[in-house]
């Protein structure tokens, strides 16, 4: 149901200072940093615990993902969701490979790429694991000046194709137009709950809105990369209410290669060109973030 | 070996071989004999999705849409010759089912063959609600893509049908789902309204 169940903070921490080489970061360490902890709770729906392993060095110091002192206004982070995992082996090939596989493969390659263009990265999970929808956000949340990408493979679609969505939200009916049977009350299924909210928050299921503008702007820098390099794709992007990115506080986008249907060899030679033309795209995207990402 | 022997060995090995020959021919025949599998799950569906007919039912024009044969990734209307009801939610329900049950051909299927629409509600509003067997979800060939045409199928089937539909909330077994199959959020109302004239995307930008 659409009744705001949780908010999160429309000011986030400052991005974690995470090494350039050793950037991975789960959601539940995204949660323990300091800059988390200075949030007005809550800050996130109730959801499973999350799953995602602990980061690959333990040795680096807290030290290491406290907010700098003067906020940045660059884009820095590139946030990677390799979708699926765990149980959730995604859309299934006759070849039999896994989406959930393919696009943890795809998320290193294109990790490597963007980490020597100078951007830091962060992964939304490095094992066969599967964070919640939430849990994807919230790590995505916990990062100061950047960007989401969420990585796909799917089922349908002319083979070696790929599109980059961005969110989109149906027209929202207004609540009072509503009227609760019997209550006298007003609300109804869109109907937002009445409560009162700070003004540095958002509803935690709206928190893409704000930055569709933004997202609209790097998936189609990131669509006509990928048309130019993978034929019959098409050159700018599309908008869906992909799941994911919705409660991503950030510029975000979901890329879908067609599809699982492909020989494994040849859908994992895609990652190469796929990785240089996302990098391409985001390192031109960087000249036109602005502050906040808004 | 005497001579009659000789010429019964040679009488059932050619008998022997003839049959082999002819097991090819045999094989392709019963497989024609066989009901097709489009038949079974027709019959299936006369079962367990009966035809609805209504006393205001008048055979009409109607535009379905189903995945275009040219672009696989995209929607195209295909007009059909339907005996659909007055009742707008009646109406509603004849479409779906429609679009389950007969795409013009398998490639063009945007909902899964064991799909049932269990009900239809239609408020004064223009809010209905459609309520799907498990099988919507369990059966959907997981994807952004591949859901999104399907959610789009309906909602632009019902868009051009069916006016008095203003939005159009999914649920399965009367429950509502996080997701379609993995990527399509189901969370909240689809709009539903005409789609943009042709080419029909699926996708508004």
């Amino acid at each position: 149901m659409i009744f705001v169940v949780a908010l999160c903070a429309r000011i986030r921490g400052a991005a974690p200072e995470a090494h350039a080489t050793n950037s991975f970061q789960t959601a539940q360490s995204a949660q323990q940093t300091p800059a988390q902890q200075q949030k007005p709770p809550p800050s996130a729906p109730q959801t499973k615990a999350p799953q995602t392993p602990a980061p690959l060095n333990p040795q680096t110091p807290p030290q290491a993902v406290l907010p700098p002192q003067q906020p940045a206004e660059t884009l820095r982070t590139v946030v990677i969701d390799p979708g699926h995992g765990g149980g959730d082996t995604g859309a299934r090939g006759p070849s039999g490979v896994e989406e959930k596989d393919v696009v943890m493969d795809f998320a290193r390659v294109v990790g490597d790429s963007l980490r020597a263009q100078g951007f830091t990265v962060v992964m939304t999970r490095i094992a066969d694991v599967d964070p919640s929808l939430d849990d994807r956000a919230t790590v995505a949340n916990a990062q100061k000046d950047a960007i989401f990408i969420s990585l796909h493979v799917g089922s349908v679609g002319p083979l070696g194709t790929m599109r980059t969505y961005t969110y989109l939200y149906p027209s929202a009916v207004a609540p009072a137009d509503i009227p609760i049977a019997g209550t006298g009350a007003v609300g109804g299924p869109n109907a937002r709950a009445q409560v009162s909210v700070p003004a540095n928050f958002v509803p935690w299921r709206e928190a893409q809105k704000p930055f569709l503008g933004q997202s609209r702007k790097l998936g189609d820098l990131i669509q006509l990369e990928l048309s130019q390099k993978f034929k019959g794709s098409p050159e700018i992007s599309w908008s869906a209410p992909v799941a994911v990115l919705r409660s991503v506080e950030a510029p975000a986008v979901a890329v879908e290669i067609s599809s699982v249907a492909l020989d494994p060899q040849k859908l994992q030679d895609l990652g190469g060109d796929l990785a240089d033309a996302i990098a391409r795209a985001v390192q031109a995207y960087k000249s036109i973030y602005p502050p906040g990402g808004q | 070996m005497t001579r009659q022997m000789q010429i019964i060995v040679i009488c059932v090995m050619a008998a022997a071989l003839a049959g082999l020959l002819s097991l090819r021919t045999l094989h392709r025949r019963v497989r024609q004999l066989a009901p097709a599998r489009t038949t079974e799950e027709q019959e299936r569906r006369e079962v367990i999705a009966p035809p609805i007919s209504t006393p205001t039912d008048v055979t009409t024009s109607a535009q379905l849409f189903w995945i275009s044969p040219a672009a696989t990734d995209q929607l195209a209307p295909v007009t059909v010759q339907l005996p659909l009801s007055a009742d707008p939610a009646q109406r509603a329900k004849q479409l779906i089912n429609e679009l389950i049950a007969n795409p013009p051909t398998p490639a063009q299927r945007t909902l899964p063959p064991g799909a049932t629409l269990l009900d239809f509600y239609l408020l004064p509003n223009g809010q209905a609600v459609a309520d799907f067997s498990d099988e919507l979800s369990t059966e959907m060939p997981s994807g952004i893509l591949s859901e999104w045409l399907a959610v789009s199928s309906i909602v632009d089937t019902l868009g051009v049908n069916v006016p008095q539909i203003s939005e159009l909330k999914i649920l399965v077994h009367g429950h509502e789902i996080e997701t379609l199959s993995g990527h399509i959020d189901m969370s909240d109302f689809f709009d539903v309204r005409p789609p943009a004239p042709a080419p029909a995307l699926p996708i508004t930008k």
